[in-house]
């Protein structure tokens, strides 16, 4: 027992019980103890104590904490994220989804003053496209979500983060990173040229360390290590590298992947997406969206495709009957008011009553793309895709002014966003209205 | 005309029927009256370590109250406001060490108050405050000014016995000082926002008496530009801060401090939270209304800036401050 303990019990059992001890236990072994009573003897050794203790509790040494990985695309301009604040205190799933889809536009991401809110909001909302929230955090955000058990649910529908830079990787196919992925993801082609594809993963080095390339997923991640090690080999390559060292276009590598080593197809496709995104590859970005690639940079890989071939993709979707969702999600990433095309397209899903969960957030973000002067295109569409018994989802569309006040709140908002997300002003200017 | 009579007409100032002590003479009388409460306060203090303190969990707020007015009544509210405070000690499981300590504190207290005339003046003014002895503003603001840019770095409310309080912690630019600006309200009525966390001022601090105190009234002030936070300290040095000022004086209970660090999670539940500084050592965090993710979202891009006022027992954050990599100000550090 030590010589403090001894006196707390002292006190507790009161100086009438059980005296002060003699001689004095350390530290007190040297104390003059003037009072005569043993009360005051004692907090009067209480009060050397107390200095004592209240100065030198010594601070614990802890191990490093893990970090977050690499690198992360800028934080939406401050005006921008006073926006996502104010729609996160009162949020609308439409009105969220029009902030995180523009935010995708320009390439920013969310500040991390304002990951905890989102991710509170996010945890439970599964209709946000996974490839949009993804962007949105950033690869650290990403990492930041996966650190908190309570917002799990929301980890495991995120893209675990890759390992790419914002710098394009040069030209040259002979840099470390450009021989690693080609090492670890092989083409070879027999005297009768079938190709065959050879998946090996390397074990993680500390030049690859050095580089980024992290050994093991996050936790909560449903990846392998090994698959893991894969999409970031890739994602950190040239985009162009495969198609200089296998002389194949990236649509014939795509069927390759497909034929040869489907199990991989996930992993393979995801490292390419990312590669293709930082390096603006638009012929990847292409044969990724005709295979139906929906992981994350998807959003990004999708504008780099000319206007008129996406909507063919689009619509290609339809036909083969992809989950509406997603083909309704990427029309409404495009900021501009849609052509004809894309009208009818969303105007068919609309009326085809297979979205999951239509209700009037749809139709009001739908309504929001469509130009003035094509809503004889609504009336035509409505007379040409909806069937008899749509006609009560119909009446609840045609409550004209409920609808019209509803777009027009969304215009105003997309109005504001736009502004904000090329503003140039700092926090205390964005908070207090003052803008350039 | 006998002695008393001749003291008496030394020591006051007549006018028509009616006698006016003078400042001394109120001021000798408050000090006999406080001086017979301390001396009542030692009795009861050694009454409980005698008799014992394990019935203090039953016996609950009304034990410390009675004693409390009995000190509110011979003008020692510091003395009242301390035992007040000791009731919520009992919840925790070290109680019985915690109560020993702030009864030690008080001990301390009226042996200091007890040789008040024989004490250095700075010390004897921070025994006076401690006790309750008031200070009137217009005294404070009638002594030197200490002109600088003040940076208002974080703010903190607390209620007491049905007081709002606000004290909010400020660091003087030049003169590399702190400054604290209480504030108090009734429930109910609004705040004094004359300072307020995150911005800055050009203004004289008058401090008011005492070694180690850093409360102050400001004069005169007028808003400036730039937030200038004092650089960054790391524990090795909090602690030696902290030693100095409980040796200016050995009653206080925090010192604002700036940390460079990052936060790190319990590894088990019920595990504190702690901070982390750059040389490896760490600290609980304390006072916390939640889990500090938002700290830990600020510090993914590097290590932050978190201002808070250090204790014995940690850190209790209040705010984070801007820095090289663009993390803005904010008070909102919990989820």
């Amino acid at each position: 027992m030590t010589g403090w303990t001894d006196l707390v019990t002292t006190a507790l059992l009161g100086t009438d019980r059980r005296p002060i001890p003699t001689p004095l236990p350390e530290p007190w072994e040297a104390h003059d103890l003037q009072d005569t009573d043993p009360a005051g003897q004692l907090l009067d050794l209480a009060a050397v104590h107390r200095a004592a203790a209240r100065t030198g509790r010594a601070a614990v040494r802890l191990p490093e904490p893990p970090h977050p990985p690499g690198d992360q695309l800028p934080a939406a301009p401050a005006l921008a994220q006073l926006i996502l604040k104010r729609l996160l205190s009162r949020p609308e799933p439409t009105r969220i989804m029009l902030w995180l889809n523009g935010c995708d536009h320009h390439g920013l991401t969310v500040a991390p003053e304002l990951w905890t809110p989102l991710a509170d909001h996010l945890v439970h909302g599964d209709r946000y496209p996974a490839v949009t929230v993804s962007a949105a955090f950033g690869t650290r955000g990403v990492w930041f979500v996966s650190q908190n058990p309570a917002w799990s649910p929301l980890v495991s529908r995120l893209h675990p983060p890759a390992a790419i830079t914002t710098k394009p990787v040069p030209a040259r196919s002979d840099t470390p990173a450009n021989r690693r992925a080609l090492a670890a993801v092989r083409l070879t082609t027999d005297r009768e040229g079938a190709h065959t594809l050879v998946i090996d993963p390397p074990a993680v080095d500390a030049e690859m360390r050095a580089d980024g390339i992290a050994p093991d997923p996050p936790p909560r991640s449903r990846l392998g290590g090994g698959a893991y090690v894969v999409r970031q080999l890739i994602a950190a390559a040239g985009a162009h590298v495969w198609l200089d060292e296998w002389r194949q276009s990236p649509k014939m590598i795509v069927e390759l992947v497909q034929q040869a080593v489907p199990q991989w197809q996930a992993d393979l496709c995801a490292g390419w997406a990312a590669a293709a995104a930082r390096d603006q590859h638009a012929g990847w970005a292409q044969a990724l969206a005709e295979l139906g690639y929906r992981g994350e940079h998807a959003a990004a890989l999708y504008r780099l495709i000319p206007a008129d071939q996406r909507y063919q993709i689009l619509q290609q979707w339809a036909r083969d009957h992809r989950p509406p969702e997603q083909i309704m999600d990427l029309l409404l990433s495009e900021q501009r008011p849609w052509p004809n095309a894309a009208v009818s397209l969303a105007l068919q899903l609309l009326g085809s009553g297979t979205l999951s969960d239509p209700g009037a957030d749809y139709a009001v973000a739908v309504g929001a793309h469509i130009p003035m002067d094509a809503y004889t295109l609504v009336l035509e569409a409505t007379e040409r895709y909806l069937s008899g018994d749509r006609r009560p989802a119909l009446q609840q569309l045609m409550q004209a002014r409920d609808a019209f006040a509803a777009v027009e709140q969304i215009l105003q908002l997309r109005a504001e966003m736009e502004r904000a997300f090329t503003a140039n002003t700092d926090i205390d200017e964005a908070a207090s209205g003052r803008t350039p | 005309m006998s002695v008393a009579r001749t003291t008496l007409s030394v020591m006051t100032i007549r006018e028509g029927q009616r006698v006016h002590p003078t400042a001394a003479t109120r001021r000798a009388a408050r000090q006999a009256r406080v001086a017979a409460g301390m001396e009542d306060l030692d009795r009861w203090l050694r009454d409980q370590v005698r008799t014992g303190l394990a019935g203090l969990q039953r016996a609950g707020y009304g034990h410390f109250d009675q004693v409390a007015a009995r000190m509110v009544d011979a003008q020692a509210p510091g003395v009242a406001g301390t035992l007040r405070s000791i009731p919520a000690q009992l919840v925790h499981d070290d109680w019985p060490q915690r109560v020993l300590e702030s009864l030690a504190g008080l001990r301390l207290l009226v042996k200091a108050h007890r040789q008040l005339d024989l004490l250095p003046a700075d010390l004897a003014a921070t025994v006076r405050s401690r006790v309750g002895y008031p200070v009137g503003k217009e005294e404070v603001l009638a002594g030197p000014g200490i002109a600088d840019h003040w940076t208002a770095l974080g703010s903190v409310d607390t209620v007491e016995y049905r007081l709002a309080t606000r004290r909010v912690w400020l660091w003087g630019r030049r003169t590399r000082r702190w400054a604290l600006w209480l504030a108090f309200a009734p429930p109910g009525q609004a705040m004094d926002a004359t300072v307020a966390a995150g911005k800055a001022y050009e203004a004289e601090m008058h401090f008011y008496p005492g070694s180690g105190q850093m409360r102050a009234l400001p004069g005169g002030q007028r808003a400036a530009d730039g937030l200038d936070p004092p650089p960054a300290a790391d524990l090795a040095e909090t602690s030696r801060r902290f030693a100095d000022l409980l040796a200016a004086d050995p009653w206080a209970d925090r010192m604002p401090v700036v940390l460079a660090g990052v936060p790190v999670q319990p590894r088990q539940p019920g595990q504190s939270w702690r901070f982390r500084d750059a040389a490896g050592r760490g600290c609980d965090l304390i006072g916390l209304s939640g889990d500090p993710w938002p700290l830990v979202a600020f510090a993914t891009a590097g290590p932050i800036l978190l201002f808070g006022e250090w204790s014995s027992a940690g850190m209790r954050p209040i705010s984070v401050l801007p820095d090289s990599q663009g993390c803005p100000f904010t008070t909102q550090l919990t989820r």
